[in-house]
């Protein structure tokens, strides 16, 4: 049996020592299923366009996974890339991704992106139907209200024209 | 309660009440905080029926976690010094997986990314044993549950190395 005081304590120590409230060191992860494959994403030299999901407003980390409509092997996976996104401007996104079109059907290349290594894009351009011109620009998470906060994503299109964004996946936050 | 952060100010107010939640729900001060818990997962040899599924499942000390996650390897070799192996995340349904990783066997190292919730059958390529593929994965009660498939009409044997978290 806990007695009233231990809570009180563990409260205290909490909002004393570390400035976590009541409410927000009660968080827990969950998971949110995220697919948009309508966004116009508009050409250079406009842009980038984003792409804003809602999350908790005490989200800290989330673990984003994003694959495209474009198979990037022969046995049926797609072309997609999975990053780590803060609050924190100096721990911007980082990840990697894969595919894209390529000449080797069943080889589709992968790679590392951080900005904070001054990478343009987080991704290859392979957020099309097509795989092709559009990659993920930046990816934070963005205070957007008094208790509102988003995952915001950009994308690029390289290519010469409006091209619609095909983009389905998952977040963990935590 | 509330799992969403008010943002503003905590007066001890709101700590008195939210010692009454507590109280209320029976929570104590060391089991309320969500704990990650994490244990190996090492299956050498399991025989696998063909057009059957094996589940290998790890258990966990809480039953409350909301995500999970795996990292595996196979059974067979890649191009550089690693194995073939793959990455998988789900939750507490069996919909919500989504493989972020999976590099396979051939002339070249292929990667991959598979979602069962956006349509994907399999999580990973056939590579833990001949035939055997990835198939799900997700939490249930306090369990992690990790499913495996034979897509061969013969009986395969399943090898897969890992580790597995829940949070």
């Amino acid at each position: 049996m806990t007695r009233a005081k231990d809570h009180l304590v563990h409260v205290l120590k909490h909002s004393a020592a570390t400035g976590i409230g009541i409410d927000d060191h009660h968080r827990r992860p969950s998971n949110l299923s995220i697919a948009n494959t309508s966004l116009a994403i508009e050409p250079l030299p406009g842009g980038p366009t984003q792409w804003d999901v809602a999350v908790p407003f005490d989200t800290k980390v989330a673990i984003l996974a994003l694959r495209s409509a474009w198979q990037t092997s022969d046995v049926g996976g797609a072309g997609g890339g999975c990053w780590i996104v803060t609050r924190t401007a100096y721990l911007d996104a980082s990840g990697y991704t894969h595919g894209g079109p390529s000449s080797w059907q069943s080889g589709g290349y992968f790679g590392f992106n951080a900005k904070p290594g001054t990478s343009l894009d987080l991704s290859a351009r392979i957020f099309t139907s097509s795989g092709q011109y559009v990659a993920l620009t930046d990816a934070y998470l963005a205070q957007t209200g008094p208790s509102a906060r988003v995952l915001r994503m950009s994308f690029t299109n390289y290519g010469s024209s409006y091209y619609t964004l095909h983009a389905v996946g998952e977040v963990q936050l935590l | 309660m509330d799992e969403r952060g008010s943002g503003l100010a905590v007066t001890k107010a709101d700590q008195i009440g939210g010692i009454a939640k507590h109280d209320l729900f029976v929570i104590s001060p060391s089991d309320h905080h969500p704990e990650v818990e994490h244990a190996r997962i090492q299956i050498n040899g399991v025989s696998v029926a063909g057009y059957t599924e094996h589940e290998h499942r790890v258990q966990w000390a809480q039953d409350d976690h909301l995500v999970t996650e795996v990292v595996l390897r196979g059974a067979t070799s890649g191009i550089g010094a690693g194995s073939q192996g793959a990455w998988a995340c789900g939750s507490q349904t069996a919909t919500e997986s989504v493989s972020r990783f999976s590099a396979g066997a051939g002339a070249y190292t292929y990667v991959a990314s598979f979602s069962r919730l956006h349509g994907d059958s399999y999580l990973s390529e056939a590579i833990f044993g001949a035939s055997i593929r990835l198939k799900d994965v997700y939490i249930d009660g306090d369990e992690t549950v990790v499913v495996f498939y034979n897509t061969a009409p013969s009986s395969k044997t399943l090898r897969a190395w890992g580790l597995a978290i829940a949070k």
